[in-house]
Parts: C-alpha cells; structure tokens; sequence
C-alpha cells in the first residue's frame, strides 16, 4: 500500500519535471517576427494558408512533441485532432502538415524553407531558426 | 332535411342534434386548426432543432475549415428532411452558402445557431440559418383537423343512430300507441288506453294513467250533461211551442226601429200568407206594415221618452181591399245590461172587432131602411158644424112628405117602404155632394146645406126637391104613387143660433106651408111672418 502511495507521487513529479517547453519557430530570412495562439491553430488547422505577412505558409508537424503541441495549443486529445483532418482530406481540398520524426528534423527544414512554421522543445532551439511564439 | 323533419317526432329530434352537431363540430375543427397550426409549426421548429444538433460538429467544421463541400453535404442533407425550405450557412471569414426548395407559402420565421469552432473555447465561428416549411406545419395541421373531425362526424353519427332507434322505441313508438288508441275512442266509450309494459314507471306510463283519469271524468261529465241536455231541449221544445203558437205577434226592434226578431204569428197577423218564408230582419216596421207609419213612430217615441207602455189600434198597410186590417199595438223601451235600448211589441189582429164595431156605429146612426143618417147622428154633425169656425150661411130644411100617408095605407107598407127609399134616393141627388140629409122618423126628412152664401141656392134647392118629389114613384107592383113635400126652410144664425131653435123655426115654417096648400117652402120673414112659395101652384 505505502509502495503504491509512493509510486503515485512518484510519477507525479515525473510528469511534471519533464513536461517540455515547446515553442514555435521560423525561418530567419522570413521577416515574420512572432506569431500569437490564434495565428498559429489556424495555420496547423488548416483555417488560414497564409502568414500574417501575406506569404503561404508551410506548417511542419512532428511525431514526438505532437499530442504535447496540440494540447498545449487547442486543448484537444489527439485522436480528435486526426478525426479532423480525416474529414477534411476526405473531401480533398486541403491536408495536414507535414509530419518529421523529431525536433532536429524539425528545425533542418524550418532552416531550409522560407515560409516553413515548426514547433519545438526549447532546449533544443539553436541558431539557425527564429522563435515565433512560447507555448505554455 | 326536409326529407326528415315532419315525418315523425324521432326523426326531428335526431334531425335537431344532427344539424347542432354539424355547427358545433365545424367550430371545433376551425379553432383545432387553429391550435393545431402552431402546435405543428412548434413541433417543426423543435425537429430543426434536433436536426441542427445532428450536424453541428460537421458544420462547425466546414465553416471552420471553409470546406464548401463539406458544407454542401451538410445543406442537402438538411433539405432532405420536409420541415426544411431553406437552408443558409455563414463563415466569420466571409464564407457562404445557401440552398432551398420550392416555393413557400408564407413566411416562416428562421431558426439561427450560432457556430463554434470546434476547437477554440464557445468562440463564434459562423452561423447556420434555416427556414422551416410552411407546407410542412399546414398539412400536419389540416390532417390532424382533418381526423379529428372524421372522427367526430362518424361519432356522433354512430351516437345519433344509436339515439334513433332508443326514443324510437322508448318514446315515439309508445307516444304513437296512445295517439293511435285515442285517436278511435269516441267520447263517452268505456275504451281505454292499455298500460305500456316497456314505460310502467315513467312519464309516458303515468300519462296513460292521467289520460285514463281523463276519458273516465269525461264519460261521467257527458253521461250527465246527456241528462241535462235532454231536460234543456224539452224545456226549449215548451218554450219554442209557445213563441211558435202563441196568437199575438211579437216582436223586438231596435233602437230605430229596425225588425231584430219577430214570431211567425206577427207575420200571419200582418198578411203574409207563408209566415216561413219570409225574412223582415233588419227592415224598417213602421213603413214596413202600417198604413201610417208616423202614428207608429209616434208610439216609438212617446215609448223612448215618457218609458211606458205605449198602446193604440193601427190600421195596416195593405188594407185597402176588401175589409180594413187593424192591428192593437203594444209597445214598450227595453234597456239591457250593456245598455243598449230596443223595443219590444205584441201585435193582437183586431179588424174583425174593428169591422164589428163600424158595422154597429153605422147601423148606429143610419136608418137601416132609407141609409141615410138618423136624427141624432145629424143633430150631433149639425151641432159640430155650428160650433166650428166656418159655421156662417148654414141652411136647414125640415121636410115633410104630402100624401105619404094615404098612398101607405092603400097599397100597403111594402110600397111605403119602396116610396121612402126613392124619396131618400131623389132627395140625395138634388142636394150637393157635401150636403147631409137625414131622415127624422116617418115621413118626416132633414136637409142640412153647408156655406150657402146666397138664400137662393137653399130655395133653388127646395124648388129642385118639391119638382123631384112631384114626379110619380113607381113600385114593384107596378104601382104609381104621386106624393108632395112640404119644406120649412131655417137659416143659421138668422133663425136660431142653435140646432133646437133653427130645427123649431123649420118646423114652425114647414107646418106654415101645410096650411097654405103644401107642396112648398117656406121661411120666416124679418117681419117674423112665414112667407109660403109654392113654385107649382
């Protein structure tokens, strides 16, 4: 009973020690300089296809952080979220981003392409990208 | 309608309700319309609703992802459903799209929702408008109206059949029972109405007991008015008897002498030879009947003002034939309650007392050999003249026959009788039409001559008589007989102022006139000596 108690605290603090601090990047040669919640759902959702600056946007989904952005972001489970976009692709007039294996996959293609929006754990932000917005 | 009502009672009564039923089921279907109407578009309103609920996570969708198709889907999924018309759907980015069907009735208020997005915390992302159809809540009313008055209708129909045969049997067919059993009892049968087994003990049994009651007082009641009637009618047979027989007249006028009633005995009285025939109701009497109708009327009023009972003897109209009519009237005023005034009369017929008595008044005062007046009956003329206003220039001649008695006694009182009835018969053609003569008694005559305004015409008269009385008198034995006259002449007022003095006077002159020689007149002088003028001398 003690060892259950103890491993429910536990994994408690776990949970919350390594909750990430996601935030959502760009390409530097874009002069876009951040981005609010709202820009940003509707441009992972597929509502808008441009960038407040008026150029296409190229959101980049990835597998790892991805029920952790979209929580964070809409406060939806994922399974919602891909029953969405099912609907959507159904009819063929739009489809979800792009999904990469991971942060660095991530931030290689934000680095390449000019209008490309990403999302990443902050402790793996490096030089070559922007940050758009702070998720938390 | 017409073929129902009047037959007979059931169906009257049933006709009634029928026709009620019919109005109160027209309003009652009018206002269930109307309740049915709103209730039925409430009920479409409720199942958009529903149906909005159905699609709202795909519309949300769609709007949220601007995916006209899917919105397409969704708008012709809705207009599939009959309580949609018009289906409208709005984007906050400027997206939108609207589809309907057919043509609607009226206008129908929309049902808005307002789109969330599906992801973002109640934030408004679109709305989806729908129109219901008017159609749609129309037909639902007008069926369940429709039904419901189907259903009344074959309720009520079903219910009035039901109440037809029920007072058919319970009431009209009982009623029609007595009717027809009353209708063939004559008054007075000892026919009585069976009790009805089916209604002992209800209104129509206790009516067949009342109505019993009734015909069993009725048979008592017209068992002794039968007796009373008999004993009225006889007594109006004695009454009848007596109006009819009775041998005065009677009579009953009105106020102005119209004939009201009158028995037949006043007709056969009054010279109507088949009194039944006859019919002088409403005639005027007085002029109807009476000889002269003033002497009637006078009766009438002296009846209407002095109240008593007037009588007098009336001569008839038709009488002027063989023997006069005469009538004794009696007359009096009647008032009855209400006021009104009439005369009632009797009428005795009285010519034969009356033809009696003329026949003794005459035989009275004429002789009953010569005709002529007796003496009193000129004496009491003569006196009424002298006392009357034209009494001036009045003459009388007493005379006296010369011979008569000689001629009696040789050929006997037949042939006197014979030569006083020429003697009368001569001296009435020598006198005036006016003039009087009389015979006194005997052989002795009177001679009366009104307004002689000349003594001459009395001495032209005696000179015409003694030329008259001269000539012979033949007789039925062929007999002549020749006599003469003495005449004494008086003049009123110069020989007497009275009927003794101026007869006295004539004497005196007469008797004068016998002793000169007879065969003439003669007449006191002023010198008071007779003067004797024997024309034939």
């Amino acid at each position: 009973m003690i060892k259950k108690i103890f491993t429910a605290v536990f994994l408690f603090l776990f949970a919350t020690t390594t909750q990430a601090e996601i935030i959502v990047i760009g390409n530097l040669k874009n002069n876009l300089q951040s981005l609010n919640f709202i820009q940003v759902e509707d441009i992972f959702m597929g509502r808008s296809r441009s960038l407040p600056n008026g150029r296409i946007a190229l959101p980049i989904d990835q597998a790892t952080l991805r029920p952790e952005f979209y929580q964070k972001l809409i406060a939806r489970p994922l399974e919602q979220i891909n029953a969405y976009w099912a609907r959507i692709m159904f009819t063929g007039q739009a489809s979800p981003p792009t999904i990469v294996a991971d942060d660095n996959a991530v931030i290689t293609i934000v680095n390449e392409n000019k209008d490309a929006v990403g999302y990443i754990d902050r402790k793996n932000l490096d030089h070559r990208v922007r940050i758009l917005l702070i998720l938390n | 309608m017409k073929v129902f009502i009047g037959k007979s009672l059931h169906f009257k009564i049933v006709s009634y309700i029928f026709l009620a039923a019919i109005v109160f089921i027209s309003i009652a279907t009018f206002v269930f319309f109307r309740i049915e109407i709103d209730h039925a578009n409430d009920k479409a309103r409720t199942m958009i609703n529903q149906l909005i609920d159905t699609i709202e996570p795909t519309a949300q969708i769609a709007v949220y992802a601007n995916n006209s198709q899917i919105a397409n889907e969704v708008l012709e999924g809705l207009l599939r459903n009959d309580v949609v018309h018009k289906v409208v759907i709005t984007g906050d980015k400027g997206f939108s799209l609207e589809k309907k069907k057919g043509e609607s009735v009226k206008d129908q208020k929309e049902i808005i929702r307002e789109l969330l997005s599906p992801f973002g915390d109640k934030k408004s992302i679109g709305q989806l408008s729908i129109v219901p159809d008017s159609d749609f809540s129309l037909k639902e009313a007008q069926y369940a109206a429709f039904s419901n008055a189907l259903n009344a209708f074959i309720l009520t129909v079903l219910t009035l059949l039901f109440m037809l045969a029920v007072i058919r049997s319970l009431f009209s067919e009982p009623l029609l029972r007595i009717s027809n059993t009353l209708h063939s009892i004559s008054a007075g049968e000892q026919e009585r109405i069976e009790p009805l087994e089916n209604n002992k003990n209800d209104e129509l049994g206790r009516l067949v007991v009342s109505i019993n009651k009734i015909l069993d007082l009725l048979n008592t009641k017209l068992s002794t008015q039968q007796v009373l009637r008999k004993r009225v009618e006889a007594a109006e047979k004695k009454l009848r008897n007596i109006f009819v027989s009775t041998s005065a007249g009677l009579f009953l006028l009105d106020k102005d002498g119209h004939v009201l009633t009158c028995t037949p005995t006043l007709l056969k009285i009054l010279g109507f030879q088949d009194a039944s025939l006859v019919s002088i109701n409403g005639q005027n009497f007085a002029t109807l009947f009476f000889k002269e109708p003033i002497q009637f009327q006078q009766m009438m009023q002296n009846a209407l003002e002095l109240e008593q009972l007037e009588s007098q003897d009336l001569m008839l109209h038709d009488s002027i034939g063989i023997s006069p009519l005469w009538a004794h009237c009696l007359l009096s005023k009647i008032v009855d309650a209400a006021g009104v005034i009439r005369f009632e009369g009797v009428i005795f017929d009285i010519s034969k007392r009356v033809a009696t008595e003329k026949a003794m008044r005459y035989e009275a005062n004429h002789d009953a050999l010569t005709g002529l007046l007796r003496r009193n009956a000129a004496e009491l003329q003569l006196r009424k003249h002298l006392a009357s206003e034209n009494s001036a220039a009045t003459i009388v001649l007493l005379l006296d026959l010369d011979g008569f008695k000689k001629a009696n006694d040789t050929y006997g009182h037949d042939v006197g009788d014979v030569v006083l009835i020429q003697v009368a018969r001569r001296l009435e053609a020598c006198v005036r039409h006016n003039d009087i003569v009389c015979r006194l008694g005997g052989d002795e005559f009177l001679i009366i001559l009104f307004n002689c305004s000349a003594i001459k015409i009395g001495f032209g008269i005696a000179e015409t008589i003694i030329a008259s009385i001269k000539k012979p008198i033949e007789s039925d034995h062929r007999v002549k007989v020749s006599i003469g006259v003495s005449i004494g002449i008086a003049l009123f007022p110069v020989h007497g102022d009275n009927v003794e003095s101026l007869l006295k006077s004539a004497d005196e002159a007469m008797y004068e006139v016998k002793r000169n020689g007879k065969n003439g007149y003669g007449m006191r002088g002023k010198s008071g000596a007779i003067s004797v003028n024997r024309p034939s001398a």
